[in-house]
Formats: structure tokens, C-alpha cells, sequence
């Protein structure tokens, strides 16, 4: 488990590393309506940026029981105000060394929200520092497997433990703070940080699902990180 | 060309590797198993008695038509927490003296229970129907029929001090 986590720093550390310096002469282009000498007045839409997660299956390859995947869709408002709609894909097929409890689940989340770009202001930077909310949803199924319960006080009875194709369902709040800047033409690269507080999870009677897509582990509070590659979209 | 902050990106370097996935404490509950807990209180006042002698309980179960018998609580004197059987049914006698004794038979469903696969399994158990003799008790009643690892009355058992006389 130690290894694991090792592993995980080392992944974010060496994926926030290529951040440092690496920026691109063609940073921080704006549409701007009417140009003159004092005052550019810009355009509403300032365009439009997909973006691919890479953090959850490099840290799935190394080694973790989750692998989250996930696309976004971003909008450029006013290089202010930056709406979004994430899409993604969560699995787990994991068993406990000591205890043998098997949990398996795959499935599709969404996360939508907004963010603002601190450094609006700044149009001279290569990126933009934003901070915001997402609102996030997944409706899922699991199966739980676990060894035979035998009576600890009497003895004799034993009960198997197997349960297949649970539905539940979670929704969850998240801080989100991230960074991103241009590397080479249209392309950024992207990195979040998440506070994640769960709203509310559905509970079947033999257990609480142990992960739920898009938020990760099935706790109150969670903390998430994403690194995305991004492409600003020519339109 | 200006670049972004340093400040930002030691910032969110330290962060995020603070938030990595995986760093978690364990969240297990103390305590897996579950037990039945009953009060005793007075019939008339509703207050807690306490038994002066104090009861030994004897739980029995019933397994392939044989009885299974196991000293459950020694020394019951104004509650007694109790562990249910994976039967159906678990039959509890309280033996006041030698030759005193009263019997609650407690039908249940049991409920298999995970919460985390990291903290193992629990058995938990719902009351659906009871049965008691009144030599000395005078009536039980139940109060909370979800039986859990969690700590808190299921029921409570009536009895008729001198006082009440």
C-alpha cells in the first residue's frame, strides 16, 4: 500500500514538474472586438477547450485499484468566467489483502459547473488560474463477495456473503482549484485540485458501495486531483 | 513573455501531492459486533431498576433439532447487552435464583453487512416478532427492532418492584 501511494506522489509531482516554464509564444491570445490605443474591448466568447484526464490511468498503471477516466468541455467567457461539463468513466475490481472482501463496479459520472479566472486581469499570462464549483452525479451498480460468516458465538450456522448487482446512486459537491497554461500552439496542459464533499449516497442493505465513480473512495470528504491535456478548439 | 507565478505552482505542487489518491485513514467502526441491549425499568415509573441479585443469562439456540446452550451474560443487573444468533431465533433465559428463572425468545432476520471491505464483515439483525414468560418480569417491550453494531436500546424489560405493591 506504502509503495502505492509513493508511487501516486511521485506520478502528480512529475506531471506538475512539466508546468514549470514550459509555455508557449503563442500564450494568452484574446479575441478582442475593437482595438484601440487604451482600452481593446473583448468579445463574450473567448472560445471553447476539451480536455482528456491523464492522472487516473497513469496512476491506475501504477498501481492504484481505481481507474478514472474523463473528457471536459470548457467555455471561455470573457477570459473571466469559465462554465464546464465533465463526462467520465470510474472502475474498480479491487479485493482486500487482509480481509478477502471482493468489490467490483463500473461507471459513467458527470460533473458540471464554473469557475473564475483569478488572473483575468492578466491577459499577458500563459494560462489561467481558476477557481470554482462542480456539482457531480453517477448512478452505478456493485457486487460485493465476501468470505462465509460463521456464528462467533455459538458456532455452527454459516451464512455465505455474496451479493450481485446492487444500485445505488451518489451525488457529491466539489472546491475545484486549477491551472492551466498553453504548451505548443492550441494544446495546454491542466492540473486541478478537488475538495470533495459528498451530498448524498444510496446504501443497499448488505453494504455501503466502497467507490463511486467521479468521486473516488465512499466517504464524507474526499480530495481529487486531474491533469488534463487540453486543446483550445480554432473556433 | 511572462509566465505563470512560481508562488502558484509550489503551491499547487504541495497540494496536490497532500491530496493524492490512496492517503486515506482507516475509517472502521470500533466495534463489528452487534448486540441487543435491554433496560430494565420499573413498570410503574418507568425508571431504571437495578436487580439485587443481578441475573446470569443463558442463551440457547437450535441447531439440526439440537439445543446449543452458552452463558451469554453474567451478571445482568439494570441492562444487559446480548449477541444474536445466525439462526432465526435466538432464546435467552434469565435465571434470577436456582429455581427463578423467565425466557425471551427473540425471532429475527439477520442482515450480512459491509461497509468498508477494508474493516470486514458484520452481522446485523432485525427483530420481527418476540415472545417472553412473566415469573418475575412483567412485561417487555421493543423499543429500536434494528440491531447493529451501533450502541443503543432495543428493548425494554418491565419489572414489578415492591414499591409498586
Amino acid at each position: 500500500m506504502k509503495k502505492r501511494l509513493i508511487s501516486t506522489y511521485i506520478t502528480g509531482l512529475l506531471m506538475m514538474s512539466s508546468l514549470w516554464g514550459v509555455t508557449s509564444p503563442l500564450a494568452a491570445q484574446e479575441k478582442v472586438l475593437a482595438t484601440s490605443a487604451d482600452k481593446p474591448k473583448l468579445f463574450l466568447y473567448q472560445g471553447m477547450f476539451v480536455g482528456v484526464d491523464l492522472y487516473g490511468p497513469a496512476t491506475h498503471a501504477l498501481g492504484s485499484d481505481f481507474l478514472s477516466s474523463e473528457v471536459s468541455l470548457e467555455a471561455n467567457l470573457s477570459n473571466k468566467y469559465f462554465p464546464v461539463v465533465e463526462i467520465g468513466y470510474g472502475k474498480t475490481d479491487a479485493t482486500d489483502d487482509e480481509t478477502d472482501i471482493h468489490f467490483k463496479t463500473s461507471a459513467p459520472y458527470f460533473r458540471i459547473g464554473a469557475g473564475y479566472n483569478v488572473f483575468h486581469k492578466k491577459p499577458h499570462l500563459p494560462g489561467q488560474f481558476i477557481i470554482g464549483a462542480r456539482y457531480g452525479y453517477s448512478s452505478f451498480k456493485y457486487d460485493v463477495d465476501a468470505p462465509s460468516m460463521t456464528d462467533p458465538v455459538w458456532g455452527g450456522t454459516t451464512i455465505p456473503f455474496s451479493y450481485q448487482g446492487l444500485k445505488s446512486n451518489a451525488s457529491w459537491f466539489e472546491l475545484v482549484a486549477s491551472l492551466k497554461t498553453n504548451v505548443y500552439k492550441n494544446f495546454y496542459l491542466g492540473l486541478s485540485v478537488r475538495y470533495r464533499s459528498l451530498i448524498n449516497v444510496k446504501k443497499s442493505e448488505h453494504s455501503d458501495p466502497w467507490y463511486i465513480s467521479g468521486f473516488g473512495k465512499n466517504k464524507s470528504t474526499n480530495f481529487g486531483v486531474t491533469y488534463n491535456l487540453i486543446y483550445k478548439l480554432p473556433f | 513573455m511572462k509566465r505563470i507565478p512560481a508562488y502558484i505552482l509550489m503551491l499547487f505542487v504541495a497540494i496536490s501531492g497532500w491530496f493524492a489518491p490512496g492517503c486515506s485513514d482507516s475509517d472502521c467502526p470500533l466495534t463489528t459486533l452487534s448486540v441487543a441491549r435491554f433496560d430494565f425499568l420499573d413498570s410503574k415509573t418507568h425508571k431504571t431498576v437495578t436487580l439485587t441479585n443481578g441475573a446470569m443469562i443463558t442463551g440457547l439456540i437450535r441447531i439440526d433439532n439440537q439445543l446449543d446452550i452458552d452463558t451469554v451474560f453474567n451478571q445482568a443487573s439494570s441492562y444487559m447487552s446480548l449477541p444474536l444468533s445466525y439462526t432465526d431465533q435466538t432464546t435467552y433465559v434469565m435465571h434470577y435464583s436456582e429455581t427463578l428463572r423467565d425466557t425471551i425468545e427473540v425471532t429475527h432476520k439477520n442482515i450480512p453487512f459491509v461497509k468498508d471491505i477494508e474493516c470486514g464483515t458484520m452481522m446485523f439483525h432485525e427483530v420481527e416478532n418476540m415472545r417472553y414468560t412473566t415469573n418475575v418480569l412483567d412485561s417487555v417491550v421493543l423499543v429500536n427492532p434494528q440491531i447493529d453494531n451501533e450502541e443503543k436500546t432495543n428493548f425494554y424489560i418491565y419489572y414489578r418492584t415492591a414499591d409498586d405493591e
